[in-house]
């Protein structure tokens, strides 16, 4: 890791810590990262989401520092095609959960850059707020991040 | 001394025997030649070399369709079928090939699938061709894929909707079982070692 991309992540950590908590009854865990090709412009990353609050959350965005685009997608199957199909908004239940696992619903990262390798951190992250065109990742006040390890399923 | 080796010899045939007998009571259901897939095509390989159905002869082949871009089900099945083959024994392994074939050639290059397949296993086939050959080669194995819209802006980040079976074919080349994306790795490995 350059040392930018060090300090950056650093600012984030703190950013986290002394942000409103509000948007933070958002609670993500198990958080990995398929590791694919070098050259690949794509990957797909899971985890749970966790809604520790008492009122229902709504996913609007999802960002990485490591993709130029990302999204939550879903599996749909129809004419005997499988298509992966983006989901504006996935609401998490008070006190509930929302399991993204390979075959369901997946984050979906495009344009890979760069393309973590097997063993890296990458830094996921799911807004409360829609997205704003080329926000980065960990700059919103609405945001809950997690490093998510890159490794074979 | 003669009637040891008289028992000896009796206690090994019938050890022999023993173990030709669960052969017997278990005959093993062939798998059924699927006459309907399969058929003429002409592709290019991950080094740009023709490939046809003559190269699917003399191996066994565990073969799908995909696009490298597909991220969450394509390497899944791909590490997944690689990880059957690599179960085999050595001399099982030479007899039997991985085929990944692309319907993006746009950018699934042969030098592109090189590099994406090697990371899988150097020994991985990666075929593509004109859109034309693409869709012919497609339309013999009975696969499905419609490249899919984007939003504005994105266009590329486009994807496919797809089928996803992976197809086991004999050594001449004739499918023998369509398997679903989600396989059960242990019903493949048997279906292949039944066909060696
Ligand atoms: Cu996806």
């Amino acid at each position: 890791m350059t040392f930018v991309a060090c300090f950056k992540r650093t600012l984030v950590a703190v950013a986290l810590i002394i942000a409103p908590q509000a948007y933070a009854e958002l609670v993500i865990e198990d958080a990995w990262v398929r590791a694919v090709p070098p050259n690949s412009r794509t990957t797909a990353a899971y985890f749970t989401v966790r809604n520790t609050g008492a009122e229902e959350q709504t996913i609007a965005a999802v960002r990485s520092d490591s993709a130029r685009e990302a999204e939550i997608h879903d599996w749909v199957e129809a004419g005997g095609r499988k298509q992966m199909v983006r989901q504006d908004q996935v609401v998490v239940p008070a006190g509930g959960q929302v399991v993204l696992q390979s075959g369901g619903l997946h984050m979906m990262m495009f344009r890979l850059d760069p393309v973590p390798a097997p063993g890296d951190k990458v830094l996921l992250c799911i807004d409360t707020e829609a997205a704003v065109e080329g926000q980065p990742a960990g700059e919103s006040a609405t945001e809950v991040c997690a490093e998510a390890t890159v490794r074979h399923p | 001394m003669n009637v040891a080796v008289g028992r000896i010899t009796a206690i090994f045939t019938l050890f022999a025997l023993s173990l030709l007998l669960p052969a017997c009571s278990e005959p093993r259901t062939e798998l059924p030649v699927n006459t309907r897939l399969g058929g003429d095509f002409s592709m290019v390989d991950q080094d740009g070399k023709p490939f046809g159905p003559a190269d699917l002869q003399g191996k066994l082949s565990l073969m799908f369709f995909g696009f490298t871009q597909c991220p969450d089900i394509c390497p899944a099945t791909l590490a997944r079928t690689v990880g059957v083959w690599k179960e085999l024994t050595e001399r099982q392994r030479e007899q039997v090939q991985v085929v990944f074939v692309s319907f993006d050639p746009q950018r699934d290059t042969p030098a592109y699938l090189k590099e994406y397949l090697a990371f899988f296993d150097p020994g991985v086939i990666g075929l593509t061709g004109s859109a034309e050959q693409v869709a012919s080669m497609a339309r013999g194995y009975g696969v499905v894929y419609l490249q899919e819209d984007t939003q504005p802006g994105r266009e590329q980040d486009y994807l496919f909707s797809h089928s996803d079976f992976v197809y086991l074919l004999d050594q001449q080349g004739r499918v023998r079982k369509l398997f679903k994306s989600d396989f059960d790795g242990e019903e493949l490995i048997n279906d292949v070692r039944s066909l060696l």
